[in-house]
């Protein structure tokens, strides 16, 4: 008999964590366009752009950008009382579905007020995927193995980053911006359905063993219990330092790298300084070099963190040493706009993003040394809301 | 939250001043980060809430 059923939840996870930032992500292709920018400023196809138009254009993106963190927030507060009525199952099947009607959406918008709305229904509808996500996690793996089960999804959100770079420009050249949308909606649309007919309770699921039930569910209901009792509301939880050395974390770092996930292709774009003219069509390989580099910057200032404690520091030395160093990684990144050299800026990215997912790695790991099995939930869910 | 604000503040700051004060901005963020953590929480304790789950039991 198979014991390993339970994997195929983190792969389905993983696809859904991708295809989720994908569609998030092509906003930030689409915006380097011409036709994109003359429709959001409800000029002429033959206008001719000027300085003025690019300014009143970045202007509006940044408003666009911010109502979908508005929405975002709101919806990850939504979600989780979504799923404690309705489950896990039809909770992120929501979720996909309004998401999904929104990436449809962006390729028929004509205004920028328009756009402002279905971005904003876009983040309602995404901020399902981390909670359910961690849900499904709690539903499918014993605790020793959640942490695992967690950093494989959060590669998702680094794969669905460098997909993006690699479809979604080409999708431009070949279809156009409107098209360039509506394919990467497809995707949601194809998730909706591989979701709805893959997903179930492990107590439900036909194809996991006997064996593997009693693997994934020992000690839980005690567990639960626990975190249960253990439960604390925000406005309790704001009482204690710990809540808000945690929140911190979060609120200084996720604005950067947001930042970067926005606003990196206008920038390389547009940036006269290099020494080789990009075309949209360059993106897909610096984009998986610093993104796939992050995600070895994750793993390797866990590992470092650890590593400082296996030989004698304490947790308080080794956390802060080790966000030290990511920290006075991340420094050089200033100089980023005078750099001429091309392989220059990927590489002070990549050193960036690396020491920001080292950084994030770190401040996670505090959370749970700081918080209760039943009060960790909470305190990252308030984290990620105000740093959102 | 912080994001949302960000965001909003990106576009302007871009239109007007390009990209380097938002590249500054990350530059420092983390470092002025770690400094109120540490001032926050110079070590790391775990929160303590046994006491007073107790009392409001016995209460």
């Amino acid at each position: 008999m198979n014991n390993n059923y339970r994997w195929r939840i983190i792969a389905l996870l993983f696809l859904a964590t991708t295809i989720n930032y994908i569609d998030r992500q092509a906003l930030s292709f689409v915006m380097t366009d011409g036709a994109f920018k003359r429709a959001i400023l409800g000029l002429a196809p033959d206008i001719l752009l000027t300085d003025e138009h690019l300014k009143q254009f970045r202007i509006q993106m940044g408003l666009v950008d911010s109502a979908f963190k508005a929405a975002y927030a709101i919806g990850f507060l939504l979600i989780g009382w979504l799923i404690d009525r309705v489950g896990t199952k039809k909770g992120f099947t929501i979720g996909i579905a309004v998401w999904s009607v929104a990436s449809i959406a962006s390729g028929f918008i004509s205004t920028v007020g328009q756009f402002a709305v279905v971005r904003a229904v876009l983040g309602l509808g995404e901020a399902a995927n981390f909670p359910s996500s961690m849900k499904a996690i709690s539903e499918w793996y014993p605790k020793r193995e959640r942490s695992t089960a967690t950093g494989i999804l959060n590669a998702g959100s680094n794969m669905g980053v460098i997909a993006t770079a690699l479809l979604v420009p080409f999708l431009m050249q070949q279809f156009g911006w409107r098209g360039a949308f509506l394919i990467s909606a497809v995707l949601g649309v194809l998730m909706l359905v591989i979701w709805w007919v893959s997903y179930t309770k492990p107590e439900e699921s036909r194809g996991l063993s006997e064996k593997e039930y009693h693997y994934i569910t020992e000690g839980r209901d005690v567990a639960d219990q626990t975190a249960q009792k253990n439960r604390f509301s925000w406005l309790e939880l704001s009482r204690y330092r710990q809540t808000w050395a945690f929140c911190f974390g979060k609120i200084f770092a996720d604005p950067v790298w947001f930042f970067y996930l926005t606003w990196l292709p206008d920038f390389l774009l547009t940036n006269n300084q290099l020494d080789r003219k990009l075309d949209l069509k360059n993106f897909g390989i610096p984009f998986l070099i610093i993104y796939v580099v992050s995600d070895i910057g994750s793993i390797f200032f866990g590992w470092l963190a650890t590593n400082l404690m296996k030989n004698g520091w304490t947790e308080n030395k080794a956390r802060k040493l080790t966000m030290l160093i990511c920290a006075l990684s991340v420094t050089p990144i200033y100089l980023i706009p005078s750099v001429h050299s091309f392989a220059g800026v990927v590489a002070l990215l990549a050193l960036a993003t690396a020491a920001h997912q080292g950084w994030s790695t770190n401040v996670y790991a505090m959370s749970t040394t700081l918080f209760s099995q039943g009060s960790v939930a909470t305190a990252t869910g308030m984290g990620g809301f105000l740093g959102e | 939250m912080t994001s949302m604000v960000v965001a909003a503040l990106t576009g302007y700051v871009v239109a007007t001043f390009g990209y380097k004060p938002m590249f500054i901005f990350a530059s420092c963020s983390y470092l002025i980060g770690l400094i109120v953590i540490h001032l926050v929480l110079p070590a790391l304790r775990p929160i303590e809430v046994v006491h007073e789950r107790v009392s409001a039991v016995v209460d």
